[in-house]
């Protein structure tokens, strides 16, 4: 598996995803927190960018 | 192995925002919201004020919110645009009598839909009850077979106590309501706002009055009489304010008006005399022999008007009674039937129980004071007539009134464990909503939330509380099918 590139897909569709479902919070107020937190997507993005950085830092290695 | 996981990841995101978009849609039409103590809920904003509940009981594994306060808020963001809501709450009421729900309609007006939620005192009851519909009938012995044969032929008025419900207007106005030479007052300064009823025989209603318009307060201060007849003006007269709205404490002139009301039907009419506390009624001639105030009245002071205070007397059939005076003129010793009560402070509120039942004579020596009950009150004996059933509140006392039939629109309670269980149900085309900021545009006040009331009358002057376990609230409208949903797209879209 691609460590890397699984990592960086996550980063950058939490980031998206949550920019995506807190616009869609805003616009419609309770649509998304009736279901659930927009804010999961955030701590999956940093979650994809921790991984991603550790991938960098074991291939240099 | 990668793509899969790639894949995997970008479909988790897109299937919420399909299940946030379905969940949204809401086709089946129906969304329960819930609130209980200690979770935080979306759509209910929890009971406020604070200083009349405490949110963090726990009894086991039970936590509860106990209400020791009057009124309780809770504003509630609907989940979308729907026609109805149906409210269930788990109480535990202990020692408070009554307890309803209300629902904004218009806050500058003070206007609530106020629902039934328990009253102990009909829970309590062991008489004879029928059901039909929406209404409770209840007798302490068996007389009536249904409410129909009771509304038939109904007892007297006085037998009958009401809740929630308003018996229909009898066709034909007893006698005695028609009975006696007109009433005319002149014996009293009435301060303010005041409305009262009378009965006709189906003659035009006439009625002058002679006010004066103290200036006490800065603010032009107009004056309108309205005659109602089953909800609509009959009779209209007006008068703007008297040139004077500075706050010069002098009243420039005495003002008559005449008002008239023709082509009425028999049966009750209610009068309204419309103005502000600067305003005060010295004169009311009619030409209808009965006339009460409905609960309250303010008696002003004399000054301006006649060189002393003057002793008022008044009737009235309430059981209970509060006494205040904003004024240290109207520090005085009042007589309520039998009983003295001493006016010793102003802004104090003294409450009265009465221990008799029928008319009451108050003896007020020096005027000047605000008179709230329970009951009606006329200004003299003969002109006292009440047209109206005892409305059951928290503190009727069904046998001393000598009550024996109760008609109350009323859904009792479900038990659930120590829970008592009430449901109602309101229409939310006719509720207001509210919106966070002062000056709230039209979209966002269509976009707002709706303000609910919980009260629990006179629960603090009994030291008395509730505790609510839980409120579900089930907003309900039409199903609708996904073209339905494309049509409103694209209407929003043109």
């Amino acid at each position: 598996m691609d460590r890397r590139s699984v990592a960086k897909t996550l980063t950058y569709t939490s980031f998206f995803s949550w920019l995506l479902f807190v616009g869609v919070e805003l616009a419609v107020t309770t649509s998304v927190t009736r279901v659930f937190s927009p804010h999961i997507f955030l701590l999956l993005f940093f979650v994809g960018l921790f991984w991603w950085y550790q991938s960098l830092i074991k291939k240099k290695g | 192995m990668t793509k899969f996981l790639q894949t995997l990841i970008i479909l988790v995101p897109v299937m919420m925002l399909g299940a946030v978009v379905f969940n949204y849609l809401d086709l089946d039409g129906v969304k329960t919201v819930v609130w209980e103590p200690g979770s935080q809920s979306t759509f209910i904003h929890g009971l406020r004020p604070s200083g009349r509940v405490d949110t963090t009981l726990r009894v086991g594994s039970e936590n509860f919110a106990r209400l020791y306060g009057d009124p309780i808020y809770l504003s509630v963001t609907p989940p979308g645009n729907y026609q109805t809501v149906d409210v269930s709450m788990w109480i535990d009421p202990k020692d408070q009598p009554v307890v309803e729900l209300g629902a904004t309609v218009n806050a500058s007006a003070g206007q609530i839909d106020l629902r039934p939620i328990v009253h102990q005192t009909i829970d309590n009851l062991k008489w004879e009850q029928t059901r039909q519909g929406d209404l409770f009938f209840l007798q302490r012995e068996h007389v009536y077979d249904n409410l129909s044969a009771f509304l038939d032929d109904p007892p007297s008025l006085s037998e009958i106590a009401t809740y929630h419900y308003d018996l229909p207007e009898q066709d034909l106005v007893p006698r005695d309501w028609l009975r006696g030479s007109a009433a005319r007052q002149s014996n009293v300064s009435l301060r303010g706002f005041h409305e009262f009823v009378a009965a006709t025989d189906g003659r035009q209603f006439e009625m002058e009055v002679m006010y004066m318009d103290m200036n006490r307060n800065p603010g032009e201060e107009p004056v309108a009489i309205r005659v109602y007849q089953d909800g609509e003006v009959v009779g209209e007269v007006k008068a703007d304010d008297d040139g004077d709205a500075s706050s010069s404490n002098v009243a420039l002139e005495r003002k008559f008006l005449r008002v008239e009301a023709p082509g009425l039907s028999p049966g009750l009419i209610k009068v309204e005399l419309n103005a502000g506390n600067d305003v005060y009624w010295r004169v009311v001639n009619t030409n209808v022999p009965k006339m009460t105030y409905s609960s309250n009245v303010h008696i002003g002071d004399e000054v301006g008007y006649l060189d002393d205070a003057r002793p008022v007397t008044l009737y009235t059939d309430a059981q209970h009674l509060t006494l205040f005076t904003r004024h240290a003129e109207g520090v005085q010793t009042v007589k309520v039937g039998n009983k003295e009560v001493e006016i010793a402070i102003p802004h104090e509120r003294y409450n009265i129980e009465n221990d008799s039942v029928g008319i009451t004579k108050i003896v007020i020596p020096r005027g000047d004071l605000l008179v709230v009950t329970d009951g009606r009150i006329a200004f003299s004996k003969d002109a006292f007539f009440n047209p109206f059933p005892v409305k059951l509140d928290d503190r009727t006392n069904l046998d001393k009134l000598g009550v024996n039939y109760v008609v109350a629109e009323y859904k009792p309670t479900t038990s659930d464990r120590r829970w008592e269980v009430a449901e109602t149900t309101f229409a939310l085309a006719n509720l207001e909503r509210e919106s966070a900021t002062g000056d709230p545009t039209a979209k966002e006040l269509e976009e707002g939330s709706y303000r609910f009331v919980i009260s629990l009358p006179r629960v603090a002057d009994r030291d008395a509380s509730i505790d609510v376990k839980k409120i579900e609230m089930t907003f309900k409208r039409p199903e609708r099918t996904l073209q339905d949903v494309l049509k409103l797209i694209f209407k929003k879209l043109e």
